[in-house]
């Protein structure tokens, strides 16, 4: 079962390690990136920041695609971590089980719209969220669990 | 459970501020500081004030055993019987309190607090492994 599917340029940091990964009961976390896949500094960050007692999957978007869609992830409390919007998009469109998004931290960068204090989207990255939208996942920005949602669309 | 940290210098609020960074922000937490020059009475009052306004037993954090924030609060116990007092306060060790401070029984939260803060500390060596682990 599939508890968060989050949106975090710094991927597994303290907000996600410590506080999400809690508030969740999260059992396993998968990294969905394909740079830090194929990146073993990337990866050996990624462990060293991992909570103590839960699972850490690093995959490519395609193979975490091809893992979440074959059911071997069912049993498991899933939180899902994405870098980047485009990223999730690619995911969420052909993964059916994700229903909601949470819009965590995006890079904040000249010509780009602010949704929230922390995400900020470009007009193809709207684009990309309107769509989702409009097939039925409910997007919100919201940094830390404590914090009131903040519903997109 | 209210939470009061009390430092050497202006380092309690800064520890809170940083973990509220992480874990969003706290209630029924309290910082005190105690100055270069600042007397005894004064920092007593302080603690004493902070005390008072928080519900419930007290967990208190604070900077280094033996110390004078430290030495003051262990005075301070007859009058607060409910208080607890743990040393070396960290990041870890205010996250894993915040975190859990709602639904951890008092012993345990205490005993995970404390264990938080030593596996905090931590050397970093290239040596992890290269092994993926897989669903």
């Amino acid at each position: 079962m599939i508890v968060l599917t989050r949106v975090d340029h710094r991927l597994l940091h303290g907000q996600v390690a410590v506080s999400w990964t809690s508030h969740l009961s999260a059992d396993c976390i998968l990294i969905a990136n394909d740079n830090v896949a194929n990146d073993n500094t990337e990866k050996t960050i990624m462990k060293l920041a991992k909570p103590t007692g839960v699972k850490l999957v690093i995959k490519t978007i395609a193979d975490s695609i091809k893992a979440i869609n074959s059911g071997v992830t069912d049993k498991y409390k899933l939180f899902i971590v994405v870098k980047s919007i485009d990223d999730v998009y690619k995911l969420a469109e052909a993964v059916p089980a994700i229903k909601e998004i949470n819009l965590g931290g995006t890079q904040a960068a000249d010509g780009k719209e602010s949704l929230s204090s922390a995400v900020f989207v470009t007009s193809d990255e709207r684009q990309e969220l309107d769509k989702l939208v409009a097939n039925g996942v409910q997007v919100y920005c919201q940094q830390v669990p404590t914090e009131k949602k903040k519903i997109f669309g | 459970m209210g939470i009061l940290i009390c430092t050497h210098g202006n380092s309690a609020k800064e520890l809170l501020q940083s973990a509220e960074m992480i874990c969003g922000t706290q209630k029924d937490c309290q910082t005190v500081k105690f100055e270069m020059g600042e007397s005894l009475d004064q920092l007593q009052n302080d603690l004493k004030a902070k005390l008072d306004s928080l519900q419930g037993p007290v967990l208190c954090l604070t900077d280094l055993k033996g110390g004078t924030p430290f030495n003051t609060l262990v005075k301070l116990i007859k009058d607060y019987p409910d208080m607890e007092i743990v040393t070396g306060v960290n990041i870890p060790m205010l996250l894993q309190l915040f975190i859990n401070r709602e639904q951890m029984p008092l012993e345990k939260l205490l005993d995970s607090v404390i264990e938080a803060g030593q596996t905090g500390i931590y050397r970093y060596s290239n040596t992890t492994s290269g092994d993926n682990e897989e669903f």
